[in-house]
């Protein structure tokens, strides 16, 4: 943490008030630093997944290839390794929600936090807890797992960068239904402002929506664009039936070296 | 008796509104008349939005701090300011104590409900009664009966339960605003250095460059105050942690640093306010909240369905006047009343042809000309009348509308264009994938 580098740089003078103090590291107040944007001292990240490890030592060069072959990602250092930078996340609400225990009951936080690199990632993610930067931090690393692609398309011709959907989707959540319909370029997002922010975090710059059902819902209703979104890719348009040749899976391509360098981890026992 | 705090709500919320939301036109007009009403529309309109949440611990207790009838009587208190008074006086006056006093949240919303309730019946219904053998200013005498209304009811536990969560959601509406605004610009309290940007930059800097730890921004609530009642205090040449007072400058900083004072005593209640930990459940300070266990997750942890927010969904605004709606299925019932036989239901045209055909029902609107027949009137009423005789309430030539610059939303935050059904499947859809 930066008091363990402050101590390591006493040197140097940095203004007025108390130098870099040996800073301990307070009871109940002042946990940690403000949530830095990736300014936080990164561990070292040990994967504790055959992907993750095949990640961690370059093998796959980049998050498409996972996504090619439909693979789970377990460990959200994975997406950060890739797009970690570009991610931007954003806190849709805080509420206050209420838990049935057995000593009564207990309000909790609960975060809804999307996540999107306005580049063609979008991911969603919910956590309760009972302090809000812990229930943020939490939404964040299940937004990230749930990162998926979106697939964007042209409004008539092909020139400049794919700004629209490329075909009209549908997805549900609850009873809200959400549809996205391409649009030219310049149309701008046309949509009430929980799908729209998403649609701006996926990249996707021109765009109709048409929403049906409770949209007060408005938990469902991010969801129900989340899923829609990530249709685009689902969607076989007519230029992908050419017949692609059969690509191997990293699992199998990599099997040697993941059998070579796999440790077992000893269970303690003596 | 939710009725009653439904009531409360409406009554609560009107001091709360202080902007009152005119007629959408009224507003858009004022926002549009740089447009000069020419054809070439530079600008989106947009219809207005309201928002609001209080900027520091004063505004908060401020919406309380209105003269309220007493409990019993006509005379008046004001909530916050006048409050020990007020209690003072129900104590000797009317031998009326409110339990914990201290944790309702709103006292002004909860005199106003009780006062209401003790309407309809005497005071031992509602409250408990007390035997002790004084009078209020101390005398001895036997068996005086004293009131105390308290959570033990279910009702007045449920009241206090709802004042909290009322403020909670102001709270966290606040901390929202914190959280995204990025024009905050204050001198930082160690160094020379101007912070910019968003609170959480300008902890991120203190805690990095001055090892001086808040607390993660997300935790915080009323960031500008605290930072400010800090700078006071650092100002007099106090020390935050152990109060301790220094004559010299340098001396302070040197005494903070040695023994790690640089941080805020978890012990002062009065930082407790900044704190939204705090704020979260009635009575219970952030050092029980830690205690407790986060307990095993349940379905509802991971559920997206609680997060409801019926006023969030922006109002449809009728194509010809003022009148606005939840609903399309609402507007075009309004319209078909109002306007003559106007809806956009089934209309049989594609998705697109809809959106041209309401974007250039907008445009002509605004400036005042008549979709059908393109004649150009003076001001709204005319049009009305016009659209009324002609019968020219009906959806105009196709030819009129199908243009390339109606794909583009006259008004800016258009809801209706969010809810035009969209019948046609497989219809040509002009897009190239990439």
């Amino acid at each position: 943490m930066a008091d363990n580098a402050a101590a390591g740089a006493r040197g140097g003078f940095r203004g007025g008030f108390g130098g870099r103090g040996r800073g301990g590291r307070p009871r109940g107040r002042g946990r940690g630093r403000g949530r830095g944007r990736g300014k936080e001292a990164e561990k070292e990240w040990v994967p504790v997944t055959k992907l993750g490890r095949l990640v961690r030592d370059g093998k796959i060069r980049s998050l498409e290839e996972i996504y090619l072959f439909s693979l789970p990602i377990k460990e959200y250092e994975i997406i950060d390794f890739f797009i970690g930078s570009q991610l931007k996340d954003e806190v849709l609400k805080i509420m206050p929600v209420q838990k049935q225990t057995r000593a009564g009951q207990r309000t909790r936080f609960k975060a809804f936090v999307a996540i999107g690199d306005s580049n063609g990632h979008i991911g969603l993610g919910v956590k309760c807890s009972k302090e809000v930067a812990t229930a943020i931090r939490g939404a964040i690393i299940l937004a990230k797992l749930s990162v998926v692609p979106v697939r964007r398309g042209y409004w008539g011709n092909k020139i400049g960068k794919p700004h629209t959907v490329p075909c009209k989707v549908t997805g549900k959540c609850g009873s809200v239904l959400v549809r996205l319909i391409p649009a030219p370029r310049g149309t701008g997002i046309v949509s009430a402002p929980v799908p729209k922010k998403l649609l701006n975090m996926a990249g996707i710059e021109d765009c109709y929506t048409s929403a049906r059902g409770s949209t007060g819902t408005l938990g469902n209703f991010a969801k129900a664009t989340y899923t829609a979104i990530g249709k685009t890719y689902a969607y076989l348009t007519p230029d992908l039936w050419k017949e692609m040749p059969l690509a191997t899976a990293p699992y199998h391509e990599y099997a040697d070296y993941l059998a070579k360098n796999h440790r077992v981890v000893g269970t303690g026992l003596q | 008796m939710l009725g009653a705090l439904a009531a409360l709500d409406a009554g609560v919320s009107d001091v709360e509104e202080t902007e009152t939301e005119s007629t959408i036109f009224a507003d858009t007009s004022t926002c549009a008349m740089d447009l000069e009403g020419s054809m070439g529309m530079l600008v989106p309109l947009s219809f207005p939005q309201k928002q609001k949440a209080p900027k520091n611990t004063k505004e908060l207790f401020e919406d309380d701090d209105v003269a309220v009838e007493c409990l019993l009587c006509k005379l008046e208190f004001k909530m916050e300011s006048e409050q020990k008074m007020f209690l003072k006086h129900l104590f000797t006056d009317h031998r009326l104590v409110i339990g914990d006093v201290n944790q309702v949240a709103s006292l002004k919303s909860y005199v106003k409900f009780w006062k209401a309730r003790f309407q309809s019946g005497p005071l031992e219904e509602f409250c408990s009664v007390m035997k002790m053998d004084t009078t209020p200013d101390g005398k001895y005498s036997k068996d005086e009966v004293y009131f105390m209304l308290s959570d033990i009811l279910p009702e007045d536990k449920q009241l206090r339960e709802g004042l909290q969560r009322k403020r909670l959601n102001v709270i966290l509406e606040r901390q929202k605003f914190e959280r995204e605004d990025m024009t905050y610009s204050q001198d930082c309290l160690f160094c020379r250095k101007k912070l910019e940007g968003t609170r959480a930059d300008a902890l991120e800097h203190l805690a990095e460059y001055h090892n001086f730890n808040l607390g993660r921004s997300d935790n915080l609530v009323f960031i500008d105050e605290l930072l400010e009642q800090i700078h006071l205090r650092l100002q007099n040449l106090r020390c935050l942690f152990c109060n301790n007072q220094f004559y010299e400058k340098r001396a302070l900083s040197e005494h903070m640093r040695k023994k790690q004072h640089k941080c805020i005593n978890p012990e002062h209640t009065e930082m407790d306010k900044y704190f939204i930990v705090n704020y979260l459940e009635i009575g219970k300070s952030w050092k029980e909240v830690e205690e407790e266990q986060d307990g095993p997750l349940g379905p509802e942890d991971e559920s997206w369905s609680d997060w409801c927010d019926d006023e969030a969904e922006s109002p449809l605004v009728c194509l010809f006047c003022d009148h606005q709606s939840k609903h399309l299925h609402a507007l075009n019932c309004h319209s078909q009343v109002q306007h003559n036989g106007f809806t956009l239901d089934n209309l049989n045209l594609s998705f697109y042809l809809q959106v041209k055909l309401v974007n250039y029902i907008r445009r002509q609107v605004y400036l005042n000309a008549c979709p059908v027949c393109n004649e150009s009137f003076d001001c709204k009423s005319s049009l009305d009348e016009h659209l009324l005789s002609s019968q020219h309430y009906t959806v105009p030539d196709v030819s009129l509308f199908d243009q390339p610059q109606f794909f583009f939303p006259t008004y800016e935050n258009d809801a209706v264009l969010s809810q035009l059904e969209d019948a046609n499947d497989g219809v040509e859809v002009p897009v190239v994938p990439e």
